[in-house]
């Protein structure tokens, strides 16, 4: 049973390790997809078979980054500079020089990064946006806010699965919608929820 | 995108398998013909191609093409090579871009590292997969999309009533009329 519109509950459907949570925000991204037109988008998390599902009904074209068992999570906290970071970023991601996504899944990544490894990744994935992109994101609205050792999922269009993440969690380092959009310079923040436990979801449109 | 091995050398020859040996551990074949097995101790180094199905249990360095046919990667299977077939089902590991002409299915033992071009694709619960996915689901998808959205747009209506609060809001570009993914 769901808590509530943005709340996080046992669906009585799913198997005991799955959740759901319901959004308000990404719908609004839903509906504005063109399906005439190919959708490009970045996942930047696993490959999950209810994402694959929720946008097998779009012409699209699906990248899975797989960026959270990324070693730059090890690396960050190494002598490692910016520049070092931003170049171990962009080829982790590999994307053809041509790509240019209309949606990026952040989903609760970015907090996983320090203020010089979000730099760094805010650096490698510019060159893939355009003026239009949109992204999705969690970010705090304090500091003291915690991130469980989760992945996320697009069950439906109003919402998400999530699932416990195997292997040890990474540090975090919670950043807040001012900090967030200092580091993340490539993008602004539109629209932002606060939910229950105190994360906030966001919808940020690329700042070319 | 994705490092691969490749030589020219002669296409090799690869054992004839029972039609029984397929079948236990794969749907049924795509026709009724004949199909080739690549054991557990074969390396292969160079391309495949044929007019049958396959099942991989070895490995496979180079390119393999059956347009009309089901390619099965066993779980035991190792191929470092781009993949041209009908059907493809993955329970090994594949390096190497996969197409689909019908559907992909990654079981959940497969690990998929490459990018896969399929109308339709399946990934099992557990599957690890990192590259990209091109899918076009035709033209009564677009539809169902459209009328998929419509019904998400119509459930969030109805949830505003709990609807948490809003500490942030924004962009006039919500109200505009422009789309995702332009046009």
């Amino acid at each position: 049973m769901n808590t509530g519109a943005a709340g996080v509950g046992f669906s009585p459907v799913e198997p005991p390790m799955s959740r759901t949570q319901q959004t308000l925000l990404f719908p609004t991204l839903v509906k504005k997809i063109n399906p005439d037109r190919r959708l490009s988008v970045l996942e930047i998390g696993p490959a999950l078979p209810e994402t694959i599902e929720f946008f097998s009904q779009y012409k699209c074209r699906l990248h899975f980054a797989a960026m959270y068992t990324d070693p730059v999570l090890q690396m960050q906290s190494g002598e490692y500079t910016e520049a070092e970071l931003a170049k171990h970023i962009s080829q982790s991601l590999d994307f053809p020089k041509d790509t240019r996504f209309d949606l990026c899944l952040f989903w609760d990544f970015l907090n996983y990064l320090d203020d010089k490894a979000l730099r760094a990744f805010n650096t490698a994935i510019r060159p893939f946006l355009h003026k239009s992109t949109r992204a999705h994101a969690f970010t705090v609205r304090t500091l003291n806010t915690s991130f469980s050792n989760q992945q996320y999922g697009i069950a439906q269009a109003h919402m998400f699965s999530i699932r416990p993440r195997t292997g040890k969690q990474a540090r975090t380092t919670p950043h807040t919608q001012a900090i967030l959009v200092n580091l993340l310079s490539s993008f602004d923040i539109d629209q932002g929820m606060l939910l229950p436990d105190g994360r906030l979801e966001v919808l940020m449109t690329a700042s070319l | 995108m994705f490092e691969k091995h490749r030589n020219s050398k002669p296409e090799p020859q690869i054992s004839k398998a029972p039609q029984d040996n397929f079948a236990a551990t794969a749907s049924p074949p795509v026709n009724s013909g004949r199909a080739a097995l690549i054991g557990p101790g074969i390396h292969i180094n160079g391309d495949i191609s044929g007019d049958e199905n396959l099942l991989i249990e070895g490995r496979v360095d180079g390119k393999i093409r059956l347009d009309l046919h089901e390619v099965e990667v066993g779980q035991g299977g190792r191929v470092n090579a781009d993949i041209t077939a009908k059907v493809i089902k993955i329970a090994g590991e594949v390096r190497g871009d996969i197409t689909g002409n019908e559907k992909v299915i990654i079981l959940r033992s497969g690990n998929v590292h490459g990018n896969i071009v399929a109308p339709r694709m399946t990934l099992e619960d557990g599957a690890i997969f990192k590259g990209s996915i091109d899918m076009d689901p035709g033209d009564s998808a677009k539809t169902n999309a459209s009328n998929a959205a419509k019904k998400a747009v119509e459930k969030t209506v109805e949830k505003v009533t709990e609807t948490p609060k809003v500490v942030a809001t924004g962009s006039a570009k919500e109200s505009k009329s422009y789309s995702l993914n332009g046009g």
